[in-house]
């Protein structure tokens, strides 16, 4: 084996590579920001004309919108019994695989609500469009997600069995239903689970988020209604 | 699977019975046999072959490489290919999505040759065929395929700063890499019943799905539900989640044990 010659791939021992002194960027903290309080978003539906149903959830760290097409006929020849949900989800933070996975998720938790058997030989396309300023692991907006389709699958006046919702709480995202007798979906991204008990108190505390967003929900339905009625 | 009507209403009665009868007879946290075959590809350092006893197929190669962690910190890259699913296809992006996320687990540090250069391991997963659920097979290949993996022995310094040097290999010895890896259980839900590894005929009928990785006595994320089936998902208790987790819990360092001693 010959060290001098290994040793001389990088020049002279003497020789230092170059420093360069820290780019000191202006924005403060732009990464990794932790927001674990639910803060109570504005809501707005039928936004958009050419959607059978839309809202928009914003508050100052996000704007999400989501726009429902159908139920409409699909063009395949196989006669399905049930209706067949698809969901795609835009956002220019996240890579494609993480937004897809995501979306085959959500898939799974609308089909355990919506009323598919209604409408056989139908399909029914979910567009979300993430307008995130700042960035944060994707669990954390999944509360306002799930809130922006359910808004919207009622604005296309699409039949759900319940107006479901999702808490947020130490990384779980989980997704409850019959007033948090049963959950229909649970998203974690990081973090280990220590024990039963904490991801007990976890479960609660998702539980408590999700009954605060479903009265949400129910008062904008509810005060909608009412000012339908006296147009 | 297709299954009559007849057979999905048995199936799911005595699945949903207080104890849960499973078709093939199996226990609660009962896995079907499989057979893995370790390091039978030449020019791979780690591989492995995997198949379940429904006919479910899966290889794992890992491949290493040597790199400047300075630059390049993703030190584990990983593939997976589904056959009869386009690359880009829900499920095929959604496996490679949360086995990104589940190989951040595996400690780095393992990976770290010198101060400044690093393996960065290729894992390459090819299913070959899958009739149920192919998350956990793919979890016990990659599992194995790092157990028996094979990297040259450093015999250069390990600090190369003071004196900046690429690593050297001795010719024919090697090292076995020690890393924990994590598992990854599949549970299949009816009504109030949670079980482990549900078959294909399990999952027609299952309400839904849950999936918790482990590793090395502690359960991580990423953990996960999802349909095992698209025409009988519904909610389940939330109590069903906690003693999910504590199945695999009880029984992960039996099969990570078995793994190990193949």
């Amino acid at each position: 084996m010959n060290v001098q010659d290994r040793r001389r791939i990088l020049g002279p021992i003497e020789a230092r590579p170059l420093a360069f002194p820290e780019v000191k960027s202006n924005s403060k903290e732009e990464t990794a920001v932790v927001l674990s309080e639910f803060q109570a978003p504005s809501i707005q539906t039928t936004l958009l004309k050419n959607c059978n149903g839309s809202c928009i959830i914003e508050n100052d760290k996000t704007s999400i919108l989501s726009s429902i097409y159908g139920p409409r006929s699909t063009r395949s020849n196989l006669f399905e019994a049930r209706c067949l949900i698809n969901v795609t989800i835009k956002s220019t933070i996240f890579p494609t695989s993480e937004l897809k996975e995501l979306g085959s998720f959500l898939i799974n938790v609308l089909e355990s609500f919506v009323c598919l058997e209604l409408y056989p030989k139908a399909g029914i396309d979910v567009f979300v469009n993430l307008n995130i300023e700042k960035v944060c692991d994707l669990s954390w907006y999944i509360p306002y997600i799930m809130m922006s389709i359910v808004l919207g699958l009622v604005d296309a006046g699409i039949e759900i069995s319940d107006l479901p919702g999702c808490g947020f709480n130490d990384n779980n995202a989980i997704c409850f239903t019959k007033n948090g007798s049963e959950v229909i979906g649970i998203w974690r991204d990081k973090g280990d689970i220590e024990n039963e008990s904490s991801f007990g108190d976890s479960l609660d505390a998702c539980k408590e988020q999700y009954l605060q967003i479903k009265g949400l929900m129910a008062n904008y339905l509810l005060s909608k209604l009412d000012n339908d009625k006296t147009k | 699977m297709t299954l009559s009507v007849a057979e999905k209403s048995y199936l799911y009665d005595s699945l949903a019975s207080i104890p849960s009868i499973r078709p093939d007879g199996r226990q609660q946290h009962q896995f079907r046999p499989i057979e893995i075959y370790t390091d039978f590809l030449p020019s791979s350092n780690g591989s492995s072959r995997i198949i379940a006893s429904d006919g479910s197929e899966c290889i794992v190669s890992v491949k290493a490489k040597v790199v400047d962690h300075t630059i390049d910190d993703d030190l584990l890259q990983i593939e997976i290919e589904i056959s009869g699913e386009r690359d880009d296809s829900l499920i095929t992006e959604s496996c490679t999505s949360l086995f990104n996320k589940l190989l951040k687990n595996i400690d780095m540090k393992k990976l770290q040759l010198t101060k400044k250069y690093s393996f960065k391991l290729f894992i390459d997963v090819l299913v070959i065929s899958s009739n149920s659920n192919p998350v956990s097979l793919i979890s016990f290949g990659i599992y194995s395929s790092l157990n028996c993996t094979l990297l040259p022995k450093l015999v250069s310094n390990f600090d190369d700063l003071e004196v900046e040097e690429l690593p050297m290999f001795h010719d024919y010895d090697l090292v076995k890499l020690e890393v924990d890896s994590p598992l990854v259980f599949v549970l299949g839900i009816v009504q109030n019943n949670i079980f482990i590894d549900p078959a294909a005929n399990e999952s027609e009928v299952a309400n839904n799905g849950l999936m918790i990785s482990w590793i090395n006595g502690r359960t991580i994320a990423p953990m996960r539900t999802f349909a095992l089936n698209d025409t009988n998902t519904k909610g389940f208790s939330p109590k069903l989640m906690q003693e999910g987790i504590k199945l695999v819990e009880k029984y992960a360092p039996d099969i990570a044990n078995a793994l190990q001693n193949i």
